[in-house]
């Protein structure tokens, strides 16, 4: 374990050495965080689809795999296909929402 | 292989300095369009022109399309009379039809001819006829209550909800409208543009190809008759698949 | 970065040459191996019919292979085709031609791996039903070549960056080539694995229930179809970012912007067509096994592949937000 003094002049050594590095080849601090948001946003939505995609996807199959079997129970079946993937795509929408604070509030 | 992406458009009407509105037409799409059209016509006018009890080569081909894409048509609708199912038949089988002869119009080995579907305008304006067919077809099945509702998602009718449970289903409904608005529009972009980036991937394909093994040319004739009639075909009957099962959806 | 244009030029041709050859290569080859592994296995459950399984397995692999020769082709293109003015060449045709070679990289690995499962699958129902064997081999030929869409896709993005590759060096005209061939790329990886994932459910299902032949094509086709959305919306992504971006902010948050954009849609889409793949596979093989009910079958997975897209489509609208909207 680092003793915290220890830590804290690392980080302002670090602090300090951004916007120098930055100054040197016309890159801004503000405009490098922006940036970085942007991206980050793009990240975010774009490896947080990949989840619920999936996973709804395969939710989907078996409930046709289970309609094929017993189609008289069809309704009931694609009401729960649909409540499962409701719960599979919140984490996709987690991501939306991350993705847009980054767009709009943070950057 | 400079002649890849350039397209001869008419940005004024001819002989003339007055403008075409909306960035000019390209002309080579119109020509192989209308062409397409022609010989469509032709063809059907040779399988008709003398019914035979005995049919002849001409109105055999024609009784073959028109019985397969007619089983395809009512075991996708299964509307309860087979009257009801026809209605849509024309449609399907032209369209169909149209694609197919488009498809293979790049075949003709001449700078002139080239596939109106390689033009996003035409398979867009496809895609856009279909997807306006089935939303018509929806409305006049569900009423336009029925067609918006089932744009507010699967939550919006509860019949049986209450309290909490109900306004959690009515609020969803400021989720799934927008998702599913621009979903729909997501079936145009994603029906026309497939078509369009097979077509235009093939004749792509087949000129570079033929740049690089120039002294080889047996690969790209190979490879001509691969992406012009195998993927053609399978494109022009994913493309008719589509619209009809999305028709088909609607209707239901 | 000051780099003479010989750097750049030699800079890109090799960078961009190995990541198409490289990536385009392995999902072909492990699609291969998979579609020889099934073979195997059904030559020795059918030891009889082993020419007409080694034909079928001979046929799959050709058509399958097809994905990684379009990556030699861009690869061999922007190896061996020189820019118009070599001494004006900079960063911008560095990052064309390694965009082109992301797009058909990726795109490739995808519909190569994808090609497998079908080719294995058709070996396995000629074993089961050797004197259906034309069946197994007409649709695995036809799953095989819509489950190569994405990558033709990839193909048209990566010989439009090439071909448009500009001269000097600018920060956002990077992102831009480096983006549009990322976001076509990596969204048709996915697509390409979900068709093929399919196709080969449908083939498994051809095999075993021969008789619903028809049916099961046309759910193939259909299902198939719909897991080429993810793509269909990177090459939308793609087309913008070459041709219709307005003016983008200049320097680094111009380059932020398209890379975020390419980043969402291109990652997006891969779990969105894999998932719809998933889908579209098993459904193929409820639908051969009670072709009486393929409409609510079909109905159905419609339903669940377009919830499984929402995914992408939030995707496309963070994309679309980062390239217009924010300022």
């Amino acid at each position: 374990m680092m003793d915290p003094t220890t830590i804290l002049t690392l980080m302002n050594t670090v602090a300090a050495q951004v916007p120098e590095a930055a100054v040197a080849t016309g890159i801004s601090g503000t405009a490098l965080i922006k940036a970085g948001a942007l991206i980050g946003a793009g990240i975010c939505m774009g490896f947080g689809a990949i989840g619920p995609g999936i996973g709804e996807g395969f939710a989907a199959g078996k409930a046709c795999e289970a309609i094929g079997r017993s189609p008289q129970e069809a309704g009931l079946l694609t009401r729960t296909m649909l409540i499962g993937q409701a719960v599979s795509e919140s984490t996709g929408i987690y991501s939306l929402v991350v993705a847009l604070l980054m767009l709009f509030v943070i950057s | 292989m400079e002649s890849i992406g350039e397209r001869l458009i008419w940005y004024y009407v001819p002989f003339t300095d007055i403008p075409i509105p909306l960035g000019g037409v390209n002309i080579l799409t119109l020509f192989n369009a209308a062409l397409v059209m022609l010989v469509l016509f032709g063809l059907a006018f040779l399988a008709v022109r003398k019914f035979a009890m005995v049919p002849g080569r001409a109105q055999l081909a024609a009784e073959l399309f028109t019985g397969v894409f007619d089983d395809l048509v009512t075991s996708s609708l299964e509307l309860e009379t087979r009257e009801k199912n026809r209605r849509f038949f024309p449609l399907i089988g032209t369209l169909f039809l149209y694609l197919l002869l488009s498809n293979f119009v790049g075949f003709i080995p001449t700078h002139y001819f080239e596939e109106p579907t390689a033009d996003i305008n035409c398979t867009l304006g496809l895609g856009i006829m279909g997807m306006a067919i089935a939303t018509w077809c929806s409305i006049k099945t569900k009423g336009f209550g029925g067609y918006f509702e089932e744009l507010l998602g699967p939550m919006w009718d509860q019949p049986d909800a209450t309290g909490a449970a109900k306004f959690a289903g009515k609020a969803s409904a400021l989720f799934f409208f927008p998702l599913n608005v621009i979903g729909e529009l997501a079936k145009v972009v994603s029906i026309s543009f497939r078509l369009f980036g097979n077509i235009v991937g093939g004749s792509i394909i087949i000129i570079v190809v033929s740049n690089l093994v120039y002294n080889f040319s047996i690969l790209a004739a190979g490879l001509d008759l691969f992406f012009i009639f195998f993927v053609g075909t399978v494109q022009a009957f994913v493309f008719t698949m589509l619209t009809l099962t999305y028709i088909a959806v609607a209707i239901k | 970065m000051d780099l003479e244009p010989h750097t750049w030029l030699m800079l890109g041709k090799y960078i961009g040459a190995g990541i198409a050859l490289g990536f385009g290569g392995v999902g072909a080859a492990i699609g291969m191996g998979n579609a020889a592994a099934q073979a195997n296995v059904a030559m020795m459950r059918q030891p009889k019919v082993q020419s007409e399984m080694l034909r079928t397995m001979l046929i799959g692999q050709a058509v399958g292979g097809s994905p990684s020769i379009f990556a030699l082709v861009v690869g061999l293109l922007i190896l061996f085709v020189s820019p118009a003015n070599p001494e004006l060449v900079g960063g911008n045709y560095f990052a064309a031609v390694v965009g082109a070679g992301l797009s058909i990289g990726f795109g490739a690995f995808g519909s190569g791996l994808g090609c497998g499962w079908p080719a294995g699958s058709a070996c396995d129902g000629v074993a089961r039903n050797p004197h259906r064997s034309s069946h197994s081999t007409q649709s695995m030929i036809i799953g095989q070549a819509v489950a190569q869409s994405p990558s033709i896709f990839a193909l048209v993005v990566g010989l439009i960056l090439i071909l448009t590759a500009k001269d000097g060096t600018d920060l956002p005209t990077m992102g831009i080539a480096m983006g549009a061939g990322l976001a076509m790329g990596v969204s048709a990886f996915g697509s390409g694995i979900g068709s093929g994932k399919a196709a080969g459910g449908a083939l498994d299902a051809i095999g075993r229930w021969p008789l619903a032949y028809g049916v099961t094509l046309r759910t193939m086709l259909i299902g198939q179809a719909v897991c080429e959305t993810p793509a269909i919306f990177g090459m939308l992504v793609a087309f913008i970012m070459m041709f219709a971006l307005g003016d983008l902010s200049p320097g680094l948050l111009g380059f932020a912007k398209v890379t975020g954009a390419a980043i969402a849609v291109g990652f997006g889409g891969i779990g969105p067509g894999i998932g719809s793949g998933l889908t579209a596979a098993k459904a193929c093989q409820a639908t051969a096994a009670r072709p009486d009910k393929d409409t609510l079958i079909l109905r159905t997975m419609l339903i669940g592949q377009a919830v499984s897209q929402s995914t992408a489509i939030y995707a496309l609208i963070i994309a679309l937000t980062l390239l217009y909207v924010v300022s």
